[in-house]
């Protein structure tokens, strides 16, 4: 079953420029762009900047409104985790506010369980637990806590709605990898506990490699390859994921 | 020979030790890597030897031995950068010794064109007329494998692309025939695809003019193809320090072994 549709979705970025406000060309952000989720998978969205990589992913959001194309989701129930943690949290905020903010807004869950304070604490207290957050993180604010550990915090509010579906922008390009490799089990784990439905967009292929079944390359708004992670990484078609691939670095080249 | 060799180097911030009794030695025409995580102490280091530190950082202790060729040719030993003033030091910077930084973006004045910098950088060492100066930038643009040198010489730096820029801040690194070059994270703003470029550039002129570098890197990967000796840091400190298979293939500290299970693990 997919829990995401896409068909054919375009958003061009109009340009502006000079004294008599002419246009010029416009950005081709997402240009004719078709694929779906299935429930259960991580989708892998892959390329360099620039590619729209994350201007599909707000489309499928709601962030940004597409100019054409369409868009079709099986839940009400999606979240977000972005790149940058020191962003995406309000640095004015307790931990407890930030985490517990989703369950104050979304309806659906309002109505199930009504909007009682102990509910909500012990809620907060049984995510950030889940997060491996300590108790006393609640009552802190985000400059307390390193990159990580503010991820951890940014994942937290993500899952406290119970989401079924869930778009990671580039979660752990800002992370050092041994942080990254954390933060990338934790989201495999939470996968599986909860059978959520991930787009996972990143640069990073290694990355890509280790949280994804399916991937697809983007490329100057387009999509140029898509298929399995194994077989796309196995037997590239497309000459632009070939030159990607080859531009991976290992520590430990395989021995030819 | 070593033509760079840092000896208990200290490099305070207040109560912060951001550089904690870090010994290395990169030999004459070697490629010395350093690795670490973010806030390990690596730009620090480099810094340090330029004596470039930003402001709130001192340097408590330690040597920082350089034997250009210049200065060993009549059998002398190298000097301690750290007791040399900073008149020596403005002569060594981008002459001697040179830098290529993250962000060519921030490397790059916004306000100059591009043949102005590099012109800049050749007068302030080289006593040669400004007209041969630029056909030396000229030919360094060249060097760098510019497109279109000719022109890229009178564009400003927002008009090139990232990775030009960074062709751009290698070839200024270059333009004085260097002894040693620091390269730190020379890639780590660009693109893979561009990435892979300019390390192919970097291993052609390294490897042309048999180039001295201590190369600054937190990703490993880059690390094993550009260096033959690795150090790792981490919280200030040198956690291991060997040739780069030896670090690769057997490493002893707890710390390094983490950090290779976790590249490992992302490939």
């Amino acid at each position: 079953m997919s829990i995401v549709r896409c068909n054919n979705l375009r958003k061009y970025f109009p340009v502006i420029r000079g004294l008599l406000r002419e246009e010029r060309r416009p950005v081709k952000a997402v240009d004719g762009v078709t694929f779906s989720i299935e429930k259960g998978e991580t989708f892998g969205l892959v390329g360099e900047s620039a590619s729209g990589k994350t201007t599909l992913g707000k489309i499928i959001l709601g962030i940004i409104k597409p100019d054409s194309g369409e868009l079709e989701l099986a839940t009400d129930k999606f979240q977000a985790i972005f790149q940058d943690p020191a962003n995406s949290l309000d640095p004015k905020m307790r931990v407890r506010e930030i985490v517990a903010e989703g369950l104050r807004v979304c309806r659906s869950n309002n109505s199930r369980a009504g909007l009682n304070l102990p509910y909500i604490d012990s809620e907060v207290e049984r995510t950030l637990d889940l997060v491996k957050l300590p108790k006393n993180a609640a009552d802190k604010y985000p400059h307390q806590f390193s990159g990580g550990e503010k991820q951890r915090i940014a994942i937290a509010r993500a899952i406290i709605t119970k989401p079924e579906f869930i778009v990671c922008d580039e979660p752990v390009s800002s992370l050092d990898v041994t942080v990254q490799l954390q933060i990338l089990k934790l989201l495999k784990y939470i996968q599986k506990d909860f059978g959520i439905t991930y787009l996972f967009i990143s640069h990073d292929l290694r990355v890509i490699k280790f949280m994804c079944n399916r991937v697809a390359v983007m490329k100057q708004g387009k999509i140029v390859e898509e298929g399995k992670t194994e077989s796309v990484y196995s037997n590239p078609s497309a000459s632009y994921t070939k030159l990607l691939l080859s531009s991976i670095l290992d520590a430990y080249p395989p021995i030819r | 020979m070593n033509i760079l060799q840092v000896k208990n180097l200290k490099t305070y911030f207040g109560q912060t030790r951001a550089v904690d009794d870090v010994s290395l030695a990169i030999e004459k025409s070697r490629s010395f890597g350093l690795v670490g995580e973010s806030g390990s102490g690596k730009t620090i280091t480099a810094l340090s030897i330029l004596r470039l530190i930003p402001e709130g950082g001192v340097i408590a202790g330690g040597e920082i031995i350089f034997s250009p060729a210049h200065e060993t040719r009549n059998g002398a030993g190298g000097m301690d950068l750290l007791k040399k003033d900073e008149k020596y030091l403005r002569a060594i910077r981008g002459s001697k010794i040179s830098i290529v930084f993250q962000d060519p973006s921030a490397a790059l004045d916004p306000v100059f064109t591009v043949g102005y910098q590099v012109v800049e950088a050749i007068l302030a060492h080289q006593a040669i007329g400004r007209k041969t100066a630029e056909e030396l930038a000229l030919e360094f643009l060249r060097k760098v494998h510019i497109p279109e040198p000719k022109k890229v010489f009178y564009d400003y730096p927002h008009q090139l692309s990232g990775g030009t820029k960074q062709r751009i801040g290698i070839a200024m690194a270059l333009v004085n025939s260097p002894e040693l070059i620091i390269l730190d994270e020379p890639t780590t703003a660009l693109d893979v695809t561009i990435q892979a470029q300019i390390l192919d550039l970097l291993d052609e002129v390294i490897e042309k003019e048999k180039m001295s570098t201590l190369f600054i890197s937190h990703d490993f990967g880059i690390i094993a193809r550009m260096c033959d000796f690795i150090g790792v840091m981490r919280k200030g400190r040198m956690v291991e320090c060997g040739t780069k298979e030896k670090i690769l293939n057997e490493p002893k500290e707890k710390y390094t072994i983490s950090l290779l299970e976790s590249v490992k693990a992302l490939t």
